[in-house]
């Protein structure tokens, strides 16, 4: 094993050189004939070309590569390998100048052809190329070298947190198990801990399919589970989920919660991890969080408080409800428990004492005079054009804006569009 | 986005035009369509040409489009103002939907109404219960207004 630090903006050909020259003292008269045209450099299973700087191939800190050696003057190694490591160091990047910095735009991460992506969401906020390491369990270092993985071990299994055996080559370490972590190709490494989520539906688009939706053949493409797969691109998978939460369309599954379906409809097509919908952004993610627990919370037979949102549940009947905080409310058009029909409210300067009660009795007072609640969940509905079907965006009933009931036939004669 | 797609489609469309149906913009607007349809073979509408105006939201694809007949037709799930009852125009509708599927889509409700969930009650009971008389009114309309 050979160590050494070099820059990130080494080309292959510059390695090779570098190689020969550290390597010329230790060898044989006859070896000295080696020249560049004779080494192979070796990562992930491919040999390195020549004018490619080890950025572009996504080379980092702690990277063993192999050197392959063939006597004949040809480009593909032989067995009749001797191997060789080596150790570009992180002292080298840091002293470099700024545009020889270890950064691979998002552009570039995506002609290097690299198959796993993710979402950074430390740095660059954009979908990026990851880089895949293995970090031993005991001191976290990526100084570690896999035994050949045995049949135990399926790729899957790896990507899903198993463990893989193996030397720990960190100082004092004798750590013999590692597991595969995920860093960011785009920005320089803040550390052990700046990690990201691989997104395993998020593929390269080695068949040139087109969008499903913009009908542009890009890559890297979201996958839907479906077979066969259909896939989108990213930008319209962006506007595509904004949608879906806008109108509260996600689909709900089981065992995944609130998800996106194939826009081709199929069964079995959809986005099975939700981290996927890092690509809506940091705000939109977090409304898509908070709807996703909204929606679980409200399946499984909860109520929020119409006045301080308190989520609870009441399996009583009543017409009336409390909540934890004390507030008393009509369940179903959502308003302070009142006497009478549900619109017989007295004006909010009658009711309110304090200044943020009236306030809040004005809100109240325009949502009422804006929306129609649901008939079957109470959810205030506006209506903003269309015809009088309405079907709510929450609980998915289907109703007459008109006669507030069930849609039916009637409705259909009389006034489907009034 | 939107005009992007919508070019595509108007391409895709000139290529490859669905059997029976035409569609392209009215002037300058790429966001204004119209269209044609003929009446299907197996159908009392055959032998009409019925024209459709297309109106395409900003955000299209991930919005649907505005479809409505300009041409008057006799049919239980086509109203008076050209009102079309169709799922994939609302709830069901997707961005890998196209104006060229939409239109084969009107085309086989042409085909085959669905009386269960019409616009136009009185028309739906015709062509329940009384299927000549619907045939027969279905004809005299076409060949008023669509030919």
């Amino acid at each position: 094993m050979l160590e050494m630090q070099i820059p990130p903006s080494t080309t292959v050909r510059q390695l090779k050189d570098q190689l020969l020259l550290s390597m010329n003292a230790g060898l044989t008269s006859q070896e000295k004939d080696l020249n560049t045209k004779n080494l192979a450099i070796i990562f992930a299973g491919k040999a390195l070309q020549d004018d490619h700087s080890l950025q572009e191939c996504l080379i980092r800190d702690a990277t063993i590569l192999h050197v392959a050696r063939s006597r004949e003057d040809s480009s593909t190694p032989t067995h009749d390998t001797q191997q060789e490591s080596l150790l570009p160091g992180v002292s080298t990047s840091k002293s470099d100048t700024e545009s020889d910095h270890l950064i691979v735009t998002r552009e570039q991460a995506a002609s290097l052809q690299c198959a796993f992506y993710g979402y950074c969401r430390e740095s660059c906020s954009d979908v990026t190329a990851v880089l895949l390491r293995f970090a031993c369990d005991k001191c976290g270092g990526f100084v570690f070298v896999v035994d050949p993985i045995t049949e135990l071990d399926t790729w899957e299994d790896i990507l899903d947190g198993g463990k893989v055996h193996g030397v720990c080559y960190k100082d004092d370490c004798d750590g013999t198990d590692a597991n595969l972590i995920f860093k960011c190709a785009a920005h320089q490494s803040r550390g052990q801990s700046d990690r990201m989520h691989y997104l395993r539906q998020i593929k390269l688009n080695l068949m040139d399919i087109a969008c499903t939706t913009c009908g542009d053949v890009k890559t890297p493409v979201i996958t839907f589970s479906c077979d066969p797969s259909h896939i989108m691109c990213l930008s319209c998978f962006q506007q595509y989920c904004a949608h879906l939460l806008a109108e509260r369309r996600f689909t709900w599954v089981a065992n995944l919660g609130s998800t996106a379906r194939c826009p081709f409809g199929c069964a079995d097509g959809l986005i099975v991890d939700p981290h996927h919908f890092y690509v809506l952004g940091r705000r939109l993610y977090e409304n898509y969080k908070d709807f996703a627990a909204e929606e679980c919370f409200l399946r499984s037979g909860g109520t929020y408080c119409s006045t301080c949102g308190a989520p609870f549940v009441d399996e009583s009947s009543n017409f009336f409800t409390t909540c934890p905080n004390g507030h008393r409310f009509c369940r179903k058009c959502g308003d302070i428990a009142h006497a009478g029909e549900c619109d017989a409210l007295p004006p909010p300067e009658q009711l309110a004492v304090s200044e943020k009660a009236r306030e809040n009795a004005h809100s109240r007072q325009t949502i009422l005079s804006t929306t129609k609640p649901c008939p079957g969940c109470a959810a205030p509905i506006e209506r903003n054009g269309g015809c009088m079907h309405v079907i709510c965006a929450r609980c998915k009933k289907e109703f007459c804006w008109i006669c507030q009931t069930d849609w039916g036939i009637d409705c259909m004669s009389r006034h489907w569009f009034a | 986005m939107a005009l992007k797609r919508i070019n595509k489609e108007l391409q895709d469309l000139g290529r490859d035009p669905p059997a029976q149906c035409s569609a392209g913009p009215v002037g300058d607007d790429l966001f204004h369509w119209q269209a044609t349809i003929m009446g299907p073979a197996d159908s009392p509408y055959e032998g009409g040409v019925f024209f459709l105006d297309i109106v395409f939201p900003t955000d299209y694809p991930f919005k649907p489009p505005k479809v409505s007949f300009q041409t008057k037709i006799y049919h239980p799930n086509i109203n008076s103002n050209g009102s079309i009852c169709l799922d994939i125009l609302r709830s069901q509708w997707s961005p890998a939907l196209t104006i060229s599927k939409v239109l084969l889509s009107i085309c086989s409700l042409l085909t085959d109404p669905n009386p269960d969930d019409p616009l136009v009650p009185e028309i739906a009971r015709a062509y329940k219960t009384d299927r000549e008389k619907y045939n027969q009114m279905a004809r005299e309309w076409t060949s008023k207004y669509a030919m």
